[in-house]
């Protein structure tokens, strides 16, 4: 095998192993997975009983808790217990009031000390109040900002509720779609070049990228049914984004069928490059722009964020990135397969 | 260019005149499926009716595009490559079956009110629904129908290809009918229209494109 010529051949076997080794033993950062408590009434003790994750409450010596409302009104705890390096009783003292005008607020609990760095598990704590008092409430909680221990101890991916270790699909699901989309884009151009050259080579390639991308696709769709199961609780839920992804493929499907029902070779050449061009534009509004306009869960669309913000950080992009190039050349790796396969049975079949 | 595809409309309806059995077909099957929802349904709730609605025209128009098709047949095809533009023939197909499909479309509408119900309260809003809905899905499946009928199997290949391109189509659709039956209050109609005249300009732009190198064998 000449190494020159197929240098990304090769490249798929680091970027594979990188992606594989990295993105599956790499650990998260510390974080809290579950909390016993969800309300809490003022003027009364609140305790809970928290269960943390990779964390080191045991080894840790300055550990602090802190009870947080809106950005800037927070309590630190009374009371800490440790009973594991993962499992902490906690109690603090609600004051009377709350610094609201409405009767109950939401409260982010946060977690620090100096070996962990913090964890936070944001609106969860349901808090309570009988009488409305906003000045005394002003003044019984404190108005400082928190001075969290920074720690950057070794390469760990970020620690997200409801994603939990599920962040590592990242790598595949979202990849695996990105990859997706440059087979689509590489069957479209060879669909377009077909119709200025007629050259029947360009229909072989649009099909074997086509049918490719609609593996790839397939693919996609089941690791974010799984990853949907873990986090929204379903494998498939009646979302815009879903249901628009799965019309997509619809398109594509209906692409393989047009060139099955057709015999002849040059017309079904022609009408399937059109019915390929048409089908990528179609495309477009039915992934990119209707999802944007109404509410989804998925990320990327109705005002979630998708590759960007806290949701992908820097650790995450550096696995991420390479896994988009390893996807893309598999995929392209399996396409001059199919493409190659096809040539020789075109050949088989003439000299026949 | 205007000269010539009026002529091929003038042609189409001419056509079409001729053979009156086939486009009355099509309005039978539409009041015959009516019948069929009125029978099932009892008592139509107004959501259900919006979603019947445009369930049935759907099939009423993949049913009348099979047959502005099939009557194309290959001599004619050389017949009209010798006289028109591709564009101008492409052009007055779209114009022609767009009407076509507004007139189905109001005749559903008609027969559909008069068996069950008519919840449609804002009828300029509907009605505009109607034109673009019409508009994109005329020129959507004037062009797949070029397609499907050079395979085999042409009325199932015509459904399994246009369908899902229909879909996003039906979907804005639908909403627009919601707010113009008083069941969803929505503000952000304008957008919703805007973005249905964008589907339908592209899909326009996308036959004119494609057609020249669809017609000729």
């Amino acid at each position: 095998m000449n190494i020159k010529k197929s240098w990304w051949k090769w490249l798929c076997i680091p970027l594979g192993l990188y992606v594989l080794l990295v993105g599956m033993l790499v650990p998260l950062k510390p974080g809290i997975t579950s909390i016993d408590n969800f309300n809490a009434t003022a003027g009364q003790p609140f305790s809970v009983h928290v269960k943390g994750y990779n964390s080191n409450f045991d080894i840790a010596e300055n550990l602090k808790a802190f009870l947080r409302l809106d950005s800037s009104f927070l309590i630190q705890h009374a009371l800490i217990k440790v009973n594991g390096p993962t499992d902490l009783q906690l109690q603090f003292d609600i004051p009377n009031f709350l610094p609201t005008s409405e009767d109950y607020a939401t409260g982010t609990l946060i977690l620090d000390n100096e070996v962990d760095g913090p964890s936070i598990l944001p609106a969860v704590i349901r808090l309570e109040q009988a009488n409305i008092n906003v000045q005394d409430g002003n003044n019984l909680w404190s108005k400082t900002s928190l001075n969290l221990a920074s720690v950057e101890k070794g390469f760990k991916f970020p620690h997200r509720n409801i994603l939990n270790e599920t962040i590592r699909n990242t790598f595949f699901h979202v990849a695996i779609w990105f990859a997706m989309f440059f087979l689509l884009i590489l069957s479209l151009i060879n669909s377009i070049q077909y119709l200025r050259l007629r050259s029947f080579e360009k229909d072989i390639n649009a099909s074997s990228y086509a049918e490719v991308a609609i593996l790839f696709g397939l693919i996609g769709i089941a690791t974010g049914s799984v990853w949907a199961k873990y986090t929204w609780g379903a494998f498939w839920i009646s979302d815009v984004k879903l249901n628009m992804s799965a019309v997509a493929l619809l398109i594509y499907v209906a692409y393989l069928i047009l060139r099955a029902s057709i015999q002849d070779i040059d017309s079904r050449a022609r009408l399937s490059a059109a019915y390929n061009i048409f089908a990528f534009v179609a495309m477009i509004p039915l992934i990119f722009v209707i999802p944007r306009m109404t509410d989804s869960l998925h990320p990327g669309n109705g005002g979630n964020p998708a590759l960007g913000g806290e949701d992908l950080d820097n650790r995450l992009r550096m696995v991420f990135y390479p896994a988009i190039i390893l996807w893309s050349i598999i995929g392209y790796w399996l396409s001059n397969l199919n493409i190659r396969v096809k040539k020789i049975t075109e050949q088989l079949i003439s000299k026949k | 260019m205007l000269h010539n595809i009026i002529h091929i409309i003038k042609h189409e309806v001419l056509l079409d005149y001729r053979q009156k059995f086939s486009i009355a077909g099509t309005v039978l099957f539409a009041i015959a499926s009516v019948f069929v929802v009125e029978k099932v349904f009892q008592e139509i709730k107004v959501f259900s009716w919006n979603a019947i609605f445009w369930i049935l025209f759907i099939f009423v128009s993949l049913n009348s595009m099979v047959r502005s098709y099939a009557k194309m047949t290959n001599k004619r095809y050389h017949y009209y490559y010798t006289l028109y533009d591709p564009t101008d023939l492409s052009l007055a197909k779209i114009v022609y079956n767009t009407f076509n499909l507004f007139f189905l479309a109001c005749v559903l509408y008609f027969f559909m009110s008069w068996f069950t119900i008519d919840p449609i309260t804002n009828k300029p809003l509907f009605f505009g629904a109607l034109f673009l809905g019409s508009l994109g899905i005329g020129a959507m499946v004037s062009f797949v129908s070029i397609l499907a009928t050079k395979g085999e199997n042409s009325h199932t290949l015509l459904a399994i290809l246009s369908i899902p391109l229909l879909i996003p189509t039906v979907l804005l659709l639908l909403k627009i009918t919601a707010a113009a039956s008083g069941i969803l209050n929505d503000s952000s109609i304008t957008t919703d229209f805007t973005f249905l005249a964008a589907i339908d300009l592209l899909s326009i732009g996308l036959s004119l494109i494609l057609f020249p190198s669809l017609w000729r064998n």
